[in-house]
């Protein structure tokens, strides 16, 4: 049976309309590395109607042998032009869904496990809304050559660089992100030399995550074509700041935020305060979702006002939650910002860890611990023990091991993307711990 | 007949209640003279539903107008017309509220007075804009204005209008309760109900637009749906409505927003709000786009949009009955225009009419048990049933057929009926089931002017019921409760025949009843998820054509089994199977009777064919078993017991041929295991267990018939010989895969036998064990196999076959380490010699309970099992899926118990035992274990070994892994319990157990930290 529903129509239209030449379907793997399968515009409407079958294997996290047969299916309402295809050879780009041959969303697929966490929260009548602050750092090239990355400005926080690369950079991002519906809040120089930072106006958290994918392919292409490289390894200079990627979510009850109320702390209700302890409680085992990598854990441990331990604040600008200040009269901007997630995270899974923890929080109405006020760096370990302040993981491999003990991490992302992450990830550690680095040989060489 | 004082069947006329007519007297006082106390008025009292209650409404409503200083009136009125008078009988006999109404409205009672035979239905008053216009007048609004706008407002409107609607009502109902055949009228009632509803709301929102500010920025169109829309609602329900807004002239569009959503919000109140004068019903907006989430008021792009990108399936369904009802008339046929087109384009869509079935299931569980028999809207066979499949057909068909895009259920079903898409028959049959159960709801809403669809339980009630639902010829609640039972009998059969009648009959080419061309048949067998469509209709055809006594059966009873069939998991695999039971039982008589005349007979075979290809093979096989399945009883295990003394039986009357009938009784009882299990008349856990004493039975007969062919012709001295079980079938924990896992043992008899002797014994056992082998085994027999398997013996396939008991003690001395006992926690003996079994456990409980584990004992458990957890795994399986070596899987935790056992056996006795579940929670009774431990690993472990039975019993074949096949997972998921559409989720509680027993089995057996 099946028949076309309007959203496809409209792409279709729109490929002929301007003489689309080629159709990336998008998706993730389970890493969060964007993966695409060019098709030309003959094969849309198959890929509409059976979709576009693919060798699994070949994919991270998707590798069950027998599942190496899938199906990528487009989201019509996801179509979108690239701009920097440019109009000789018009390119447009959809996200896809991943299913098995028999029809079936596919387990591995980390699109839908968001969708399958935000159907969790639509069960409880709440619509999950995010929007990221993303930084990245631009340096001079991609090739390193065995030396450091050399950043293209040595400008700070705000600084405005006098015809710098990093404006007209800026600029144009801004504006290739708007040419594809992405919105844009702000952009500034960040604090470290050639870091910059985007924030995107909020959005539902599926589209947000298919924004921050779309994001990061359109940065990097951006600065290729300034002849710059742009980077959103979570530490890449190690004496500078990391890239973080501060969350800011809010639940909506139909047209009301469900985290504002007018008598609260902060304007902050019970289910906003609920939500905080969620994330809070189950912070450190979610670590390894929101920080994935080896290196994700030498951003949170250097300071620079990176969040190493577990509290939520107001003004404090070192916790891992903040709750901003509310603007009055406007109640639906009521929201909180999770600070340790850094910009490599897979957007998809992310949200989905962060979500779940703090359903979990309100479903089981957690009591919210106490602000903690001072700057938590400047407390001695047993002054943070006797507050009750606990720290997250110190590296990958203690992450993992949270991870593995989570029965919200497992039933949030299901037992295959769950298998396969602690998998792939136990691997990354072993890998890195192989590895004989300069600080070794700068300090041992000499060694008796 | 019991009798009791005020009962109104005993009054056929004969009388009226004391208290009746002391009521009547008083009325008459009230009134001052003599109206109603005479024999006339006596006889329309005992006519009347409820007698007494009629007597004292009229009472009620005497004193009422009496009061107002209107008695004479009222006096002269009813001794002018009679027909006002037995009008008001009839009211106050059976609508209290109704009554209610005429106390509060005294002068309303003359409502009642009219010449005509009916007050309003099927007058000219009764046209819509006849109802709209009386309505529009109580409150001061011109119904001919652009923008109506009354000239009352506040509570004295709303007052003014709920009366008018409910002076109007009145009139309706006793019209509809003083019919001769109420059945007759149904439709115009409802149709008036509807029009009524319709005309109070668009008056309320002329009060509505006379109170809001800016009204006059908006056009506000009311879209009716559901009952409502389609011209089909009760008395009391809720009013399902939309509101579609436009700007006016030159108002900015927020303006006409906020203007518009407080129309909407007041109108609701005027409806549905409290005030003096009761509210009407509840006027209901969350049908619209994004439910209650979404604004109330959206403009007509906006639901284009909705409908277009948006909605949900169920949604799509919905607008079948929408129309607009209230309101800007032209904004309002704009709406409709625009998106009545989604509902055909809807059906279309993959995987609709799936949802829409299984929202019918759902609907259906969600009623409390105790209320489906007295439900006459929701329960089995009832208005439901009726709705759902003229709406199902009408999905299916009417994107192809324009002809039955109508919304009402009655035309509905006509135009089905004529179209040929059910026959014509079934269509009046379902329509007139339908009339009636609407006559009953009505009857049910009248007396309280209440929501309700539930029969009382009550006799008296339930009396006063019936008599007011006939109002001629025997009106007794047990007509009542006979109608009622034939009716719903009728739809629930019905049910399962209409969809699949029709295709039976374009399968045969048949054009009879029906005139539904193949191409149509095979869109709605897809429709019901049939994939090969092409063959379906083969099978039907094969199996329905023709005069046979099968073909005649078959055409009876496949139309309900269809219906089952697409609620498997595997339709066409579950049709095909029928077509071979079928083919190979047709002639016999006693299955085509069964089949006809027992629904449960059919039912379960078609569940069994579906899901299970291991009975449906053995049921081939041994037909004369589908006789059990209308009979829970027969599905049971025959006790143990019993089964001996048979086995007995035979050996006794078949000596040495005794093998072959023994193998069938075994085949037998692992049918009739099978289909109680898939039948759900065996509870899961106790499956292993009864599976593995046939297996120990049937061993043990066969034992006793090889050594009764082969000793007799042997020269040997005597000798015991007994099989000791090993492994899953050592610990009654088998499931219905055909491996035995044994060792077999002997003794000789006689003391000091010579080397001679005890050669020849030795060659003897062994062909004793080779011939056990073989008679059960594989080849030559039609019977289930038991592949009996002695690889675990002593020195594997190098040593002996059979051992002298002897010669197991040497061996077992030559042992060092306890570990090496580990194997022996699962022997037990089960067939032979009853002492020398004993001997044997008596040789092998030191070994395997030992008093102390040393610790290096321990590290070479521990490094064995690691070693076998990476060499033993097949290339390329899944750790995680791989049922019995995977993670957490049943080695995991039968290693954890079994070191459990070897460690602490000696010191409590609890745990000798060779049953895995058995030793564990024997060791959480001795504090071994915790008792969230051994939970965690007891549910990994059963579900591992259910999961493994339950693809067995649907594929026929063993399981290595966890399926990763979709139907094939579905199945498992049923076969276990699951509710259908589980196979995802079994998938991930069978991953997230198996993973929890691993941390468990990896602190208690490796004692990692």
């Amino acid at each position: 049976m099946g028949s076309m529903n309007r959203q496809q129509e409209f792409v279709l239209r729109t490929v002929e309309d301007r003489d689309v030449r080629f159709i990336r379907l998008w998706f993730s793997d389970v890493l969060g590395q964007l993966k695409s399968v060019a098709i030309v515009p003959a094969e849309l409407e198959g890929a509409f109607g059976e979709g576009i079958g693919f060798d699994g294997s070949s994919v991270e996290g998707f590798s069950r042998v027998f599942e190496s047969d899938m199906v990528l299916r487009p989201d019509p309402s996801t179509f979108s032009l690239l701009p920097w295809r440019g109009e000789s050879e018009p390119t447009g780009r959809m996200f896809c869904d991943i299913y098995s041959p028999d029809g079936h969303p596919a387990a591995s697929d980390a699109r839908n496990v968001l969708r399958r966490t935000m159907d969790r929260a639509g069960e409880r009548g709440f619509t999950f809304y995010v929007h990221p602050e993303i930084e990245f750092y631009l340096f001079e090239s991609g090739e390193l050559g065995g030396r450091p990355p050399v950043p293209v400005d040595t400008a700070g926080y705000f600084d405005h660089v006098n015809g710098g690369t990093a404006n007209d950079f800026r600029r144009t991002a801004v504006q290739t992100l708007e040419a594809m519906g992405i919105s844009v809040e702000f952009s500034h120089h960040e604090a470290g030399p050639g870091q910059n930072e985007i924030d995107l106006r909020y959005a539902d958290g599926l589209t947000m995550a298919d924004n921050v994918m779309t994001f990061r392919a359109l940065v990097k292409e951006v600065a290729l074509q300034q002849g710059v490289y742009a980077s959103f390894m979570p530490k890449p200079l190690a004496d500078r700041p990391g890239n973080g990627m501060h969350t800011h979510m809010s639940l909506f009850e139909g047209e009301s935020n469900a985290f504002y109320e007018p008598a609260g702390e902060y304007q902050l209700s019970q289910t906003g305060r609920r939500f905080v302890a969620g994330l809070l409680r189950h912070a450190a085992e979610i670590s390894a979702v929101t920080n994935q990598y080896v290196n994700s854990y030498k951003r949170i441990w250097t300071g620079h006002e990176a969040p190493s331990y577990i509290c939520w604040g107001h003004r404090n600008r070192s916790a891992l939650i903040r709750v901003p200040q509310y603007k009055s009269g406007k109640s639906s901007s009521a929201r909180i910002e999770y600070r340790g997630i850094d910009s490599s995270a897979n957007p998809y899974l992310a949200y989905s860890v962060m979500l779940a923890a703090g359903l979990k929080g309100i479903e089981e109405g957690y009591e919210l611990p106490e602000e903690a006020e001072d700057n938590v760096w400047t407390l001695s370990d047993n002054e943070r023990r006797a507050m009750g302040i606990e720290a997250l993981p110190a590296s990958l491999d203690e992450a993992l091991a949270r991870m593995e003990d989570s029965e919200l991490v497992a039933e949030t992302l299901g037992e295959e993307v769950f298998d396969f992450f602690l998998r792939n990830k136990r691997e990354e550690w072993n890998d890195y711990r192989a590895q004989v680095t300069e600080y070794e040989l700068g300090r041992h060489f000499t060694a008796p | 007949m019991r009798t009791r004082r005020g009962d109104p069947a005993r009054s056929g006329g004969a009388g009226t209640s004391a208290r009746a007519q002391r009521f009547m007297g008083e009325a008459d006082e009230l009134l001052g003279a003599e109206v109603l106390a005479g024999p006339a008025v006596a006889g329309l009292l005992s006519a009347a539903a409820d007698p007494d209650a009629a007597a004292l409404g009229v009472l009620r409503v005497v004193e009422a107008v009496a009061r107002e200083g209107e008695g004479d009136r009222l006096r002269a009125a009813l001794a002018g017309s009679p027909a006002f008078l037995s009008r008001l009988i009839l009211l106050a006999g059976a609508s209290e509220a109704s009554i209610d109404h005429l106390v509060r409205w005294p002068d309303s009672v003359f409502v009642l007075n009219g010449e005509d035979t009916h007050l309003i239905v099927g007058s000219e008053d009764a046209a819509p804009d006849a109802l709209r216009r009386t309505l529009f007048t109580a409150v001061g609004a011109d119904p001919d204005a652009e923008l109506p706008t009354a000239t009352m407002t506040g509570e004295e409107a709303v007052a003014a209008l709920r009366r008018r609607y409910r002076d109007l009502l009145v009139q309706v109902t006793v019209d509809d309760l003083a019919a001769l055949e109420p059945t007759s009228i149904v439709e115009s009632v409802t149709a008036l109900l509807s029009d009524l509803a319709a005309g109070v709301i668009d008056a309320g929102l002329t009060i509505a637009r006379a109170e809001t500010e800016d009204a006059d920025t908006a056009s506000l169109a009311v879209i009716g749906m559901g009952k409502c829309g389609a011209r089909e609602l009760n008395y009391v329900s809720d009013v399902d409505v939309v509101f579609c807004y436009a700007a006016r002239g030159e108002a900015p569009d927020d303006t006409a927003a906020r203007a518009a959503t407080r129309l909407a919000l007041r109108l609701v109140e005027i409806i549905s709000g409290s005030a003096a004068e009761p509210a009407l019903w509840e006027l209901d907006a969350a049908l619209r786009p994004e439910g209650k989430a979404g604004p109330l008021v959206r403009k007509l792009e906006e639901f284009d949009h909705y409908y277009a990108e948006v909605a949900h399936n169920w949604e799509f369904q919905a607008l079948l009955k929408a129309r607009p009802i209230a309101g800007d008339a032209s904004l309002g046929a704009a709406w409709y225009d625009t998106l009545n087109p989604y509902v055909w384009t809807a059906s279309g869509r993959d995987g609709f009419i799936e949802q829409v079935r299984a929202m019918r299931v759902r609907v259906v569980d969600l009623i409390p048990k105790k209320e489906t028999e007295r439900q006459i809207k929701l329960g089995p066979g009832g208005l439901r049933d009726v709705e759902f499949s003229a709406q199902l057909l009408q999905l299916v068909h009417g994107l192809a057929d324009d002809r039955i895009r109508v919304p009402t259920t009655l035309r509905v079903l006509a135009a089905l009926g004529e179209t040929g898409y059910i026959a014509s028959a079934d269509a009046a049959d379902l329509a007139e089931a339908y009339r009636f159960m609407r006559v009953v709801e009505h009857r049910l809403q009248i007396p309280r002017m209440q929501r309700t669809a539930l029969l009382p339980d009550q006799e008296s009630k339930l009396r006063t019921l019936a008599r007011s639902v006939y109002a001629l010829g025997d009106r007794s609640e047990g007509r009542l409760a006979d109608d009622r039972t034939a009716h719903s009998k009728r739809v629930r059969g019905l049910h399962e025949q209409i969809f699949y009648r029709p295709i039976l009959e374009a399968a045969a080419g048949q054009d009879a009843l029906t005139a539904m061309s193949a191409e149509a048949a095979r869109a709605r067998l897809a429709a019901f998820g049939y994939r090969g469509t092409k063959a379906a209709m083969g099978h039907i055809a094969a199996l329905t054509s023709g005069v046979s006594r099968a073909a005649v059966v078959h055409r009876q009873v496949l139309p309900a089994l269809l219906d089952w069939f697409s609620e498997g998991v595997d339709p066409d695999a579950g049709l095909l199977a029928f077509r071979r039971l079928s083919e190979s039982l047709s002639g016999s008589n006693w299955y085509l009777k069964l089949l006809r005349d027992s629904g449960v007979a059919a039912r379960s075979m078609a569940q069994v064919l579906s899901l299970s290809e291991f009975a449906t093979g053995l049921l081939l096989h041994n037909p004369a078993a589908a006789a059990w399945l209308d009979d829970q009883e027969r599905l049971q295990p025959r006790s143990v017991d019993s089964l001996r003394q048979e086995a007995a039986g035979l050996l006794e009357r078949h000596g040495a041929e005794a093998v072959e009938p023994i193998r069938a009784l075994y085949s037998r009882e692992v049918l009739r295991t099978a289909l109680g299990d898939v039948l759900d008349a065996v509870e899961l856990p106790a499956i292993p267990g009864i599976l593995s004493q046939l297996m120990e039975i049937t061993i043990d007969a066969a034992l006793s018939a090889v050594r009764a062919g082969l000793d007799a012709e042997a020269d040997v001295p005597d000798y015991e010989f007994a099989v000791i079980a090993m492994g899953r079938l050592g610990g009654a924990e088998i499931g219905y895969f055909s491996d035995a896992d044994v060792m077999f043992v002997h003794r000789p008899l006689v003391d000091d036998l010579d080397s001679e002797a005890s050669g020849r014994l030795t060659a003897h056992v062994k062909k004793v064990a080779l011939a056990l082998t073989s008679a059960l085994g594989g080849t030559g027999s039609a019977s289930l196999e038991i592949d009996i398997d002695a690889d675990l013996r002593p020195e594997g396939k190098s040593g002996p076959l059979v051992r002298g008991l002897e010669s197991y003690r040497r061996y077992y001395a030559k042992w060092s380490e306890p570990w090496e006992a580990q194997a022996l926690l699962r022997a037990r003996p089960i067939a032979g010699s009853g002492e020398l079994r004993e001997a044997f456990d008596a040789l092998i409980d030191p070994l395997r309970y030992p008093g102390e584990v040393p610790v290096s004992s321990l590290r070479q458990m521990r490094r064995l099992k690691a070693r076998m957890e990476s060499e033993r795994l097949p290339r390329g399986a899944d750790p995680k899926r791989h049922i019995k070596l995977g993670r957490g899987g049943l080695s995991d935790v039968e290693w954890t118990v079994q070191l459990l056992q070897l460690r602490h056996a000696a010191d409590h006795p609890g745990l000798r035992t060779t049953s895995t579940l058995g030793a564990l929670h024997a060791a959480v009774e001795a504090g071994l274990a915790g008792e969230d431990d051994a939970r965690t690993l007891e549910t990994a472990w059963s579900m591992a070994t259910a999961l493994r039975s339950a693809v067995m019993l649907f594929r026929g074949r063993t399981a290595a892994a966890l399926p990763a096949d979709h139907t094939e997972l579905e199945a498992a998921a049923r076969l276990m319990g699951y509710r259908p559409g589980s196979a995802q989720r079994l998938a991930e509680e069978y991953l997230g157990a198996t993973r929890r027993a691993r941390k468990v089995m990896e602190r208690l057996f490796y004692e990692f930290d």
